[in-house]
């Protein structure tokens, strides 16, 4: 094979891990109480902003500022949680959709009001030169650090899911929640708990994220190709996600490098939508998703 | 509709009437009358608001056929406006006479409806807002790409039967025709055959299918019909502001045009008066308030007119949806109704 193509594979599947992280916050609510939280990329950047605000203006060190982060975060969750969506459970899809973005566009207002709209430098993490991969160029320490916590998180949340008595009863509580709470399981506190996972893995990925690229509000565009990378997988499968992210960032590549110079550009930007109407289409569960049979 | 004691409906005709009694003629007229007069009463920034309010009427109209009756979530509503935007503006600067870009502007965004509404075939809900978003985005890089929308286009006065359309208030004039023949056109829609079989749709599709309706041509049919609205409105929005700019069509709009249909209350006409009024005139209050929160907190001065006009829409989206689901139009009803009894409330 070409050089170059090895290339753009490898820097492809090092901007999808970043989707895949993203897009597990995404699955893990879904999961557990079938709403889609649209406002997890907004989420996401908070936590970024949070750490920001922890480490840089009020000086903590790296490890408290990580620590007052996931904990914001949580009592965050746990607030939407407990006001916003535990009066909605079992009410019809579209309240709830528009609920979620009203959440989102509120957080975005918040962010807005609190840091401005300016590109804000966060601390850096890594160290900026990247690993030699040989012949092949260099892979940054960020993107090995988003595929390995991917895998991490994948691998620990996949076994939870599959084998502990709470995953058990997340996986009742998404199923039926009138079946759960007749077998003795709390309801609201497991949807407490997913969201507080989800938020905390949304924001691990937020501050990560930007200790690359910088922190903006803008950056929730790239939730919503972690929208596309949950569809696309599948909304109930975790693996889908860690599959289908890389997937997705090494089609970008190729559509940039290869489709954009004949059309003028913008190409690769919405390559991600068309794979997820193709996919839609044909498959509308997602690849690795599970399809329902709706009964009347 | 419930009416006075001892006024009966003899006949079909009276019983889908949309104007029944003389006292609603007469409120109704009235109303007529003072939409009129209004550029003669208030100011330019307020005549300017209320032709926002018209074109928001006119494509929310659509959303409402899509979203309230037929339940089908579109995200891609302000890419649909855009196209007729933009396919109005392009065909204005080629020489075309206004009065046949403005069906054709409808026509370009309709079936751009139509391809788009396709996956709504297969999928619903959730999957469905997803396509729809996909397809916000596609619409745009074409309007970006191929349409000019990285320069925009400047947009000529148009010219009606000899009448050049040039100043707020003639816009205002011809918005006004268009929004009462828009609002004629989806009340028909509405309680036609057509906005039956939508509704049936939008409660349960798969026993919509087993009474006969044909699912699959109604849903086509709701994304045609409602992106046309959308592709008006996308037209007067470019012809008002002389400008095509795809700044104007944001994801961000289309979550608003959302929005308004909740607090409105989706599924009826008077709703989409009630809630882009409801949502544009608090935007107008936000901006307005902004300057003087910014003096009284120094702090946030700097970012709070971009920040304050959001939070507070999405305030007021979430507490309409948790406290007041079925919105504003609901709301209406009851205070009709318990004028209507008066002395006795029960």
């Amino acid at each position: 094979m070409d050089q170059g193509i090895i290339n753009y594979l490898i820097t492809g599947m090092a901007s999808g891990f970043v989707y895949s992280m993203v897009a597990i916050g995404f699955i893990l609510i879904f999961k557990c109480s079938k709403i889609f939280n649209f406002a997890q990329a907004e989420v996401t950047i908070l936590g970024a902003y949070i750490f920001y605000a922890a480490t840089i203006q009020l000086k903590l060190p790296l490890f408290f500022g990580a620590l007052l982060t996931i904990g914001t975060v949580t009592v965050l969750a746990l607030m939407i949680e407990r006001v916003l969506l535990r009066p909605l459970i079992g009410q019809p899809i579209l309240p709830i959709i528009i609920l979620t973005l009203a959440l989102g566009s509120l957080i975005r207002g918040g962010i807005i009001l609190g840091w401005g709209s300016e590109m804000l430098r966060p601390p850096s993490l890594f160290p900026a030169k990247g690993l030699s991969l040989g012949t092949l160029g260099n892979l940054s320490y960020p993107h090995v650090f988003f595929f390995l916590v991917s895998c991490v998180l994948i691998l620990s949340l996949s076994i939870y899911y599959r084998y502990s008595r709470g995953g058990l009863a997340m996986r009742v509580t998404a199923d039926d929640t009138v079946v759960a709470r007749l077998l003795g399981i709390k309801v609201t506190r497991v949807l407490a708990t997913t969201w507080s996972i989800a938020s905390v893995v949304g924001a691990v990925g937020g501050v990560l994220l930007t200790s690359v690229t910088g922190i903006h509000y803008s950056a929730v565009e790239m939730g919503f190709k972690s929208m596309t990378v949950a569809l696309v997988g599948g909304l109930e499968s975790l693996p889908g996600a860690i599959i289908v992210g890389p997937l997705l960032g090494v089609i970008e590549t190729m559509v940039a490098v290869y489709l954009d110079p004949l059309v003028g550009g913008g190409l690769s930007e919405v390559s991600g939508f068309f794979v997820l109407m193709i996919v839609l289409i044909f498959r509308p569960y997602g690849i690795f998703g599970w399809e329902i049979i709706e009964r009347v | 509709m419930r009416r006075r004691h001892g006024l009966f409906n003899v006949s079909y005709e009276q019983e889908i009437a949309i104007i029944r009694t003389r006292f609603e003629w007469t409120v109704f007229l009235a109303f007529l009358l003072l939409m009129a007069i209004l550029p003669k009463l208030l100011s330019l920034g307020w005549l300017d608001f209320f032709i926002r309010w018209g074109i928001t009427i006119v494509a929310v109209m659509g959303l409402n056929l899509i979203t309230g009756y037929c339940g089908q979530i579109s995200l891609g509503h302000a890419a649909f406006m855009g196209m007729g935007g933009f396919t109005g503006a392009i065909l204005l600067n080629l020489g075309l006479p206004f009065v046949v870009v403005l069906p054709l502007a409808g026509l370009a965004a309709g079936i751009s409806g139509l391809v788009f509404g396709m996956p709504a075939l297969r999928v619903k809900g959730l999957y469905l807002a997803f396509t729809t978003l996909a397809a916000h985005h596609i619409i745009m890089t074409v309007l970006v790409r191929l349409m000019g929308g990285i320069t925009g286009h400047e947009v000529r006065p148009p010219v009606i039967f000899g009448l050049v359309i040039d100043s707020e208030v003639r816009v205002y004039y011809f918005l006004f025709v268009i929004v009462a023949l828009c609002t004629f056109v989806a009340k028909n829609i509405a309680r036609g055959k057509a906005g039956r079989a939508f509704v049936a749709v939008r409660d349960h599709d798969i026993a919509a299918n087993t009474l006969g309706i044909n699912v699959y041509y109604y849903k086509l049919l709701v994304f045609f019909i409602g992106c046309c609205f959308a592709g008006v409105g996308g037209l007067i929005h470019v012809v008002y502001f002389g400008w095509a700019s795809v700044e104007a069509f944001t994801l961000w709009n289309a979550i608003w045009y959302l929005g308004m249909l909740i607090v409105g209350g989706m599924g009826t006409i008077s709703g989409v008066f009630f809630g882009t009024f409801f949502i544009l005139g608090i935007e107008q209050v936000g901006f307005s308030l902004a300057p003087r929160v910014g003096e009284a907190i120094p702090a946030i001065a700097g970012t709070i007119l971009g920040a304050l006009p959001v939070i507070v829409f999405s305030l007021i989206l979430m507490l309409f949806i948790v406290f007041e689901p079925k919105g504003l139009s609901h709301r209406w009803e009851i205070i009709k109704e318990s004028f209507r009894l008066f002395p006795f409330n029960y």
